[in-house]
């Protein structure tokens, strides 16, 4: 238990800047990933982009469906409060740092990334029993975004191992591996 | 002389006596004095250092932020400024104010300590466009990207005896107040030690000349020893004891320490039961503002008060506290204390009083008991109503107005006296409580239906049903045929129950998404029965509520009582993708001087998978859309980018309906207390009012964008088989990927030989 958590120590700090997926060169934001302001720079696609929504046409009767909206940008509002979760976070006051994500997250709530963020400060703080359920919400919002899932899964296989599941655990690591495959298969 | 010498002996032993009991008198006497001048000082210093007031706690709703991009109309930014308070002033440049021109605002926000930071005050200028915050700029610095106004307070939560106060530090209140006082009061303040003989001499003199009491001798410190320390008996022991404390208080006080405990410790009202104190209530509680926001005419009106709260009550007796108010402003400028011209214009100006009091607990009665009991799990109700403590709620003004005045509004329209109702509004990001409004009157804390009123609830069960059909892709698609046909079932009591269609008609097969659509009873019998009692029942449990026991298939059609704020968690789970969270009406108590004491946090637990219950709310778009809940056009337009259930009891006594955007989710509930029926169905009843709200707030459109793992399918509509896009009757239906329909439409194997003989085509070619 005590070396995988040493395993996470490490995996974290990366973890985080993974989050702004593959847009090398990645740019050393620190240790919480901040979404960046406008949507054409943006590393992290708004989930909107990623998972297009599929042409479900309405049935026959009805009108077809609305046309797609154009993918929101982050506010500027939801980046500031992430970067001072960052810094409360980096200077150990993790529930400053949950706060500011909470507010953050009433601005952008459909953004994974301010999601994952949350569960990684729960994790510093040893609030094991609240990651998992952070994670998959993350998930849910991440569309087509592997790498972003692949490291979702990966918190989740940890906190299960510290909790004690583990085939849960495993299971989780390979949903991870066979993510971050396919995040560098594409 | 005998006898003489006898008196004399006589006279001389009672002097002796005398002298012996005087002697033991002094020598008992004098260290009861001083162990009763020590107990004195000891409950002068006692109670002055240690907690002086038992402070009611402070309730505040969630604060309003400001950013580029918020969905705010700017009459709903108006409306939250109101609800604070804000004036609405040309320059809008003070704190607390704020100008609209068009849609342009100025704001100048009040600083705020907030759990988790201080926010100071800013003079913003606002812009939108059309629903939207489209521009910040904040004085000269350019772009803002957030503000947090401060919260709205919403309520108390008081001690056993209902004293008031807001507790203010001297360097806060306006010096104005203080002279004023003073001159009114206590002239020598800064010179006596407690007690003033000059004061004595000047009251007698007044009070000769006018021939009656019109001035008290009791200095400042006197009054405070007074109220702080003593009855209200006017004995002579009781005016020895008073002078003695005050002594003793000067002794070990500074001035400063003395004047500060008495600003906030004098009586200057009565609010029902409540009684205000201090200068920080008092500003208040007559001006709705905060004490150092108050102009002269205001502070000469709370320093007039002091001499007597009733008979000067500005709300009462209007032209005796003017009168009053008056003498106390030339008295001012008498002193010099302020200028001649300011002192005739504050004359000039009215009482300015808001005509109510606010405050107290009443305010939002019905939401305020969700917060008390969302407490109880974590506070003593003692400490709640001493310690001073801060309570940020997650009402939201804007909503909470919105809400009771939709039900309102309806309500109004049927003229049905014994009609009541319930809202409950969520934000589905967070599972915070936005609004609760408990009955027809919302200022009433009485019966609290949103929390309280266990009703059956009808339709409202069938997604529940439905997901527990959908989380099984091999077997249900929305597309699925379901049997609308009679059906008889046989109890263990030997009763049949022979469930109907509300309009009484069958249709034969009907598909899934249809028959959640227009809220058809007998499909979801047969889905039912055929899924079994115990997923549905997992289903309900997992969706939040806590399932009937023993359950009976008549579960299916909602026979099981729920209170609105149970389905509320329902729903939410559905909204939030079947992710449950606990219901927040708490997110932080923090104590008076700031310190964090507790967080409510944010949790999130899967529940459910993300496919099956996207496609449960593909299906109560459907109702809103082209169902039982279509009438929502009225008041949303065409094909809102909402979706929700309507529900309805046996012969119209209860009226529900759930329904949500993306972010904001609304359950209302009509219904008589006597459980009569009230001629309203989900549709004509608890829709219109939740529609009348939704057009009066802002949200977030529901765009359904499937989730991994859901992709669209054409459905033949009539049959419920594998279609294709070129085939006539078909639908596309979003499907489970891997699960379409097991067999395909005979449109397709046609089309599918006419491909294959293309290829064989190209091959040749």
């Amino acid at each position: 238990m005590k070396a995988s958590r040493l395993k996470l120590a490490i995996v974290l700090p990366s973890l985080l800047v993974a989050a702004c997926v593959s847009r090398p060169p990645v740019e050393d934001r620190g240790e919480i990933y901040v979404p960046p302001p406008s949507p054409q720079s943006s590393p992290v696609q708004p989930p909107v982009q990623q998972s297009r929504p599929p042409e479900v046409a309405r049935p026959v009767e009805r009108a077809p469906a609305p046309p797609t909206a154009a993918a929101p940008a982050i506010p500027a509002a939801a980046r500031q409060l992430a970067l001072r979760a960052e810094r409360a976070s980096q200077g150990g006051d993790h529930e400053a740092a949950a706060a500011s994500l909470e507010r953050a997250l009433r601005i952008a709530p459909s953004n994974p990334v301010l999601w994952q963020n949350l569960a990684v400060v729960r994790y510093r703080q040893r609030d094991y029993a609240k990651v998992e359920g952070l994670a998959l919400k993350s998930n849910s919002l991440a569309g087509a975004n592997a790498s972003l899932r692949a490291e979702n899964w990966r918190l989740i296989a940890e906190v299960r191992r510290v909790l004690g599941d583990r085939r849960g655990a495993d299971a989780a690591t390979q949903e991870a591996r066979r993510l971050g495959a396919a995040a560098r298969a594409d | 002389m005998a006898r003489s010498t006898k008196r004399a002996r006589a006279s001389n032993g009672w002097a002796k006596r005398l002298r012996w009991l005087l002697l033991l008198g002094i020598l008992f006497a004098l260290p009861l004095a001083g162990i009763y001048g020590l107990w004195l000082d000891y409950r002068v210093t006692t109670q002055f250092e240690g907690k002086r007031w038992a402070l009611p706690a402070r309730v505040y709703a969630r604060p309003l932020e400001v950013y580029e991009g918020a969905n705010l109309r700017p009459d709903n930014l108006e409306a939250e400024l109101r609800a604070l308070d804000y004036r609405q002033e040309a320059a809008g440049r003070q704190p607390g104010t704020y100008m609209r021109r068009g849609n342009d605002f100025r704001v100048t926000t009040r600083a705020f300590q907030f759990p988790d930071g201080s926010e100071p005050s800013r003079t913003l200028d606002i812009g939108f466009a059309g629903r939207q915050v489209s521009s910040m700029r904040s004085d000269g610095n350019g772009v803002v990207d957030l503000v947090r106004l401060d919260p709205a307070l919403i309520g108390s939560i008081y001690p056993a005896h209902q004293e008031d106060r807001i507790l203010v530090k001297l360097e806060e209140v306006p010096p104005l107040l203080v002279d004023a006082l003073l001159a009114l009061e206590d002239r020598d303040f800064f010179q006596h030690h407690g007690i003033s003989f000059t004061g004595v001499g000047r009251a007698m003199l007044a009070n000769l000349q006018a021939g009656r009491v019109v001035q008290g001798g009791s200095t400042i410190t006197q009054q405070l020893v007074k109220n702080f320390y003593l009855s209200s008996e006017r004995t002579i022991i009781r005016k020895l004891n008073e002078a003695a404390m005050a002594l003793l208080l000067e002794a070990h006080y500074s001035k400063q320490e003395i004047l500060e405990a008495y600003l906030n410790e004098v009586y200057l009202g009565q609010d029902g039961a409540r009684s205000i104190h201090g200068f920080g209530m008092a500003a208040d509680y007559y001006f709705a503002r905060p004490l150092n926001e108050l102009a002269p005419h205001q502070l000469a009106l709370l320093a007039a008060l002091v001499k007597g709260p009733s008979y000067y009550d500005p709300r009462r007796y209007p032209q005796r506290a003017r009168e009053r108010r008056d003498l106390v402003l030339r008295m001012l400028a008498e002193l010099g204390q302020l200028d001649g011209p300011a002192a005739q214009a504050a004359r000039g100006r009215s009482l300015d009083v808001t005509p109510k009091g606010r405050g107290g607990d009443s305010r939002y009665p019905a939401f305020m008991e969700l917060v008390k009991q969302h407490l109880q799990r974590d506070y003593r109700a003692d400490d709640l109503a001493s310690e001073g403590l801060r309570i940020f709620t997650t009402l939201a003004p804007s909503v909470q107005d919105a809400a009771e005045q939709a039900l309102a509004a309806r309500l109004r329209q049927w003229k049905d006296k014994e009609l009541e109702g319930a809202v409950i509004t969520l934000n589905v990001d967070d599972g915070s409580v936005l609004a609760l409004v408990g009955g027809r009157d919302p200022r009433f804390a009485g019966f609290n239906r949103a929390l309280s009123a266990r009703r059956q609830i009808g339709s409202l069960i069938k997604p529940a049903v439905y997901l527990a059909a959908l989380e099984r892709p091999n077997k249900y698609g929305l597309g699925t045929l379901l049997p609308d046909e009679p059906i008889s079932l046989r109890g263990s009591n030997g009763e049949t129950w022979t469930p109907r269609n509300y309009d009484g008609e069958t249709r034969g097969p009907v598909p899934l998404w249809e028959a959640l659509g227009n809220s058809y009873n007998l499909p979801v019998v047969h889905v039912g029965l055929d899924v079994g009692m115990r997923p549905v029942l997992d289903s309900i449990e997992r969706l939040g509520l806590e399932p009937p026991q023993p359950a009976y298939p008549s579960l299916f059609l909602g026979a099981a009582s729920y209170t609105p704020l149970q389905v509320a968690q329902m729903y939410h789970t559905l909204a939030s993708g079947g992710f449950r969270s606990d219901l927040r009406a708490v997110r932080a108590v923090m104590t008076r001087d700031g310190r964090v004491l507790t967080r409510y946090p944010l949790i999130v637990e899967r529940a459910f998978e993300t496919a099956p219950v996207f496609l449960v709310n593909y299906a109560l778009q459907g109702v809103v859309w082209n169902g039982t809940g279509r009438a929502a056009a009225n008041w949303l337009g065409p094909q809102p980018q909402v979706a929700g259930k309507t529900g309805t009891t046996d012969d119209t006594r209860d009226s529900w309906f759930a329904g949500f955007s993306a972010d904001t989710l609304a359950v209302v509930w009509l219904g008589r207390d006597d459980n009569g029926k009230t001629g309203l169905t989900g549709a004509s009843g608890a829709l219109t009012v939740w529609s009348e709200l939704f057009a009066a707030i802002d949200w977030r459109p529901l765009e359904l964008y499937a989730p991994d793992g859901i992709e669209p399918m054409w459905i033949e509509r009539d049959t419920g088989l594998l279609s294709a896009d070129y085939c006539s009757g078909a639908v596309s239906l979003p499907y489970v990927r891997g699960f379409p329909p097991e067999r395909a439409s005979s449109c397709i194997d046609e089309r599918n030989l006419i491909d294959r003989a293309s290829d064989w085509l190209k091959g040749i070619l």
